[in-house]
């Protein structure tokens, strides 16, 4: 399928049917507005076809390449329709159901995630678990209908709104670190599930605490090897940083346009605005790499790391000079304007945490790129 | 013209084995028109690259930018062109930056460039005295000359990094190497993720002006991340003469004010913008890469 052709038809499309999509409120909004607004593009988009794109149609997608999931979301989010980050988590769930998942599960469950029909959230860092992932302590032990569930997850955008949950959780010896993890899809109205929503600092209750106490799974839920949970939770990790990542360079470039309409007057203006250029231009053109490297079918390994640093420069970048040239607007400003790009800019420090801190990132370029060895 | 990734591997081994470090700018010039400098400067900015990376990588002073310059400016290769003063991207109408080229010896008026790096060859002279070409023609040799400029730093970037890389797994201290140090290996990691991050910039070079400076802002960046990180982490070696570091260090720092330097290259991109009132989107997607 040609890229241009498709994204002309997208185009038409979303100009024909702009009042459809439009948001019913001003900026930002507030949270359940935003995903009140997410499920609603969703689902216009799957009625008209354009959700399927894309996706094998063993799942309910039309087919083609991954490419076009990029192109798609880069629309999407280009005109500020969705959250880029919400719209984006389609991206990591369902590639993994149709990896893992057995291919009744998943040509039952994907579409319902393309639609916007349910929610899913990720239950994989734990309060004692963040960068050390492989040291996850929520503990699943098998009886005789299947599996039993206990632990706390953290971090865990959106459960609270959720119907279900990817979970990672560990069957092996406490000491089994990577080797003894397996991978779930539950149910979040499962008795002994209690979610309790956490605030980000911009105030929204974007993230939860989940408590697990005797929640039972049956084992159909269960996603690849018993003890092959890490391989399932690496599955994610190309799509974050492939067509996810494109769809975040739409949000970051539309917020680039932004200040240079505002046209700052300030002497600093012009280079700092080249600068975000720059590093936006960076992003770009390493995520195209990237993605056509996908699109050739090689595997994406740690060489990612570098798109992610990349992405996590750019997006704080753009939002440092957005607070350069706006004196006072994040600090003193309270209308709907100023929210929003204070939220953005708040929400744009933890570029660097998420999906794996920048420490993180620059350990895995020392070992594997730079081939430093050890740390010792 | 465009290269295949073989193509550009088999010239870069080629050219490493023409240039010499310790040579002058002029017989380096002399290997490379024997090796088709010429035909390369003509067929586009795709070869010119490869040159001008592998020029930066291995520290060898040449005078090929004024052939870059002189086919921009439709004039024959081989031309004495004259290049801005430094840090400026003006035509020249007074004193203009010419290459080894000009004969010390036999012109008046010169005043050789010493400066940081001496091995170059400049000198400044009256603008009368060298060749620009058409003046319409000038956005072009900014465009052309940048991209060769970025290849230039992006070639000394990476030496920058691989004596730093060599060094940290080399060099023991406290019993152990000092890039196993979570402090060290940072800064490396850095310095790699500028280059990378000029690397596919630079690939997509062709003869567009915003392309051009973009991929030279980059390069300039990736550059300034070496010279600053890759001196720290040779430290105290990298601070002597003894230590190949300073030569790329030092030439850097002139060339990056060739043809306009990376700040004022980065203000001049966001002042277009400005301008403009718009961001182009200046990457596309597209199934195939350029090369």
């Amino acid at each position: 399928m040609d890229i241009a052709a498709c994204r002309l038809r997208l185009t038409d499309h979303l100009d024909e049917f702009a009042d459809e999509y439009a948001p019913t409120f001003q900026g930002a909004g507030t949270l359940t507005q935003q995903l009140e607004q997410l499920s609603k593009v969703k689902a216009l988009l799957w009625e008209h076809g354009f959700a399927q794109w894309g996706w094998p149609e063993r799942v309910g997608g039309s087919g083609g390449p991954a490419m076009l999931r990029a192109m798609v979301g880069e629309e999407i989010v280009a005109r500020d329709l969705v959250v880029a980050g919400f719209f984006s988590m389609t991206e990591t769930l369902a590639p993994t159901l149709i990896e893992f998942a057995s291919p009744d599960v998943a040509a039952r469950f994907v579409p319902r995630i393309l639609s916007g029909s349910e929610m899913w959230c990720q239950g994989f860092s734990e309060p004692n678990a963040g960068s050390d992932l492989a040291s996850l302590s929520c503990r699943a032990v098998p009886d005789e209908d299947g599996w039993v569930i206990n632990g706390q997850k953290l971090w865990t955008s959106l459960s609270q709104f959720s119907q279900r949950c990817l979970l990672l959780a560990r069957t092996g010896t406490p000491e089994s670190r990577h080797r003894g993890i397996t991978a779930f899809f539950l149910d979040m109205d499962t008795p002994g599930i209690t979610v309790r929503p956490v605030a980000i600092m911009s105030g929204n209750a974007e993230f939860a605490e989940v408590f697990f106490d005797d929640v039972a799974v049956p084992d159909a839920r269960r996603l690849g090897e018993v003890d092959g949970g890490w391989s399932v939770a690496m599955t994610l990790l190309p799509f974050e940083r492939s067509t996810a990542f494109w769809h975040r360079t739409a949000f970051l470039w539309s917020r680039l346009d932004r200040i240079v309409a505002d046209d700052p007057k300030d002497d600093r203006a012009a280079y700092l605005i080249g600068e975000a250029f720059t590093a936006l231009h960076a992003l770009r053109s390493r995520s195209l790499a990237t993605l056509q490297r996908l699109d050739r079918g090689e595997t994406l390994g740690p060489e990612t790391s570098i798109d992610k640093v990349l992405m996590a420069t750019a997006e704080q970048k753009v939002f440092d000079v957005a607070r350069t040239l706006f004196p006072g607007l994040m600090e003193t400003g309270d209308d709907a304007d100023a929210q929003q790009w204070r939220d953005e800019f708040l929400y744009s420090r933890a570029a660097t945490i998420y999906g794996g801190t920048g420490e993180i990132q620059r350990n895995i370029i020392a070992r594997r790129l730079l081939d430093l060895g050890d740390e010792r | 013209m465009n290269l295949t990734p073989d193509d550009r591997s088999t010239l870069a081994q080629s050219l490493r084995g023409t240039l010499d470090p310790t040579a002058d700018p002029l017989d380096n010039d002399a290997a490379l028109v024997e090796l088709g400098w010429h035909d390369m400067v003509e067929s586009g900015p795709d070869a010119v690259g490869v040159v001008f990376e592998v020029l930066g990588m291995t520290g060898s002073s040449s005078t090929v930018l004024d052939d870059v310059v002189a086919v921009a400016a439709g004039l024959e290769p081989g031309s004495t062109v004259g290049l801005p003063r430094w840090g400026s991207a003006e035509r020249p109408t007074t004193i203009a930056l010419g290459s080894a080229r000009l004969d010390t010896q036999r012109l008046a008026g010169l005043r050789p460039v010493a400066g940081i790096d001496p091995e170059l060859g400049f000198v400044e002279c009256d603008a009368s005295l060298l060749l620009f070409g058409d003046e319409d023609r000038w956005p072009a040799v900014v465009t052309a000359a940048r991209a060769a400029i970025g290849a230039w730093l992006f070639g000394m970037a990476r030496a920058m990094l691989e004596m730093a890389r060599t060094h940290a797994v080399d060099r023991t201290q406290f019993g152990r190497p000092i890039g196993s140090f979570q402090a060290v290996r940072h800064k490396l990691a850095d310095v790699h993720v500028a280059i990378e991050a000029a690397d596919p910039a630079l690939a997509a070079v062709g003869n567009g002006t915003l392309d051009s400076d973009l991929a030279r802002v980059l390069a300039g960046q990736a550059a300034a991340v070496a010279s600053m990180h890759c001196q720290q982490i040779l430290a105290g070696v990298g601070f002597t003469e003894e230590h190949g570091f300073h030569r790329y260090m030092k030439r850097a720092m002139f060339v990056d004010g060739l043809f306009g330097t990376t700040s004022s290259i980065c203000a001049e991109l966001g002042r277009g913008l400005l301008r403009d009132n718009s961001v182009p989107r200046t990457v596309q997607l597209q199934a195939h890469a350029p090369r």
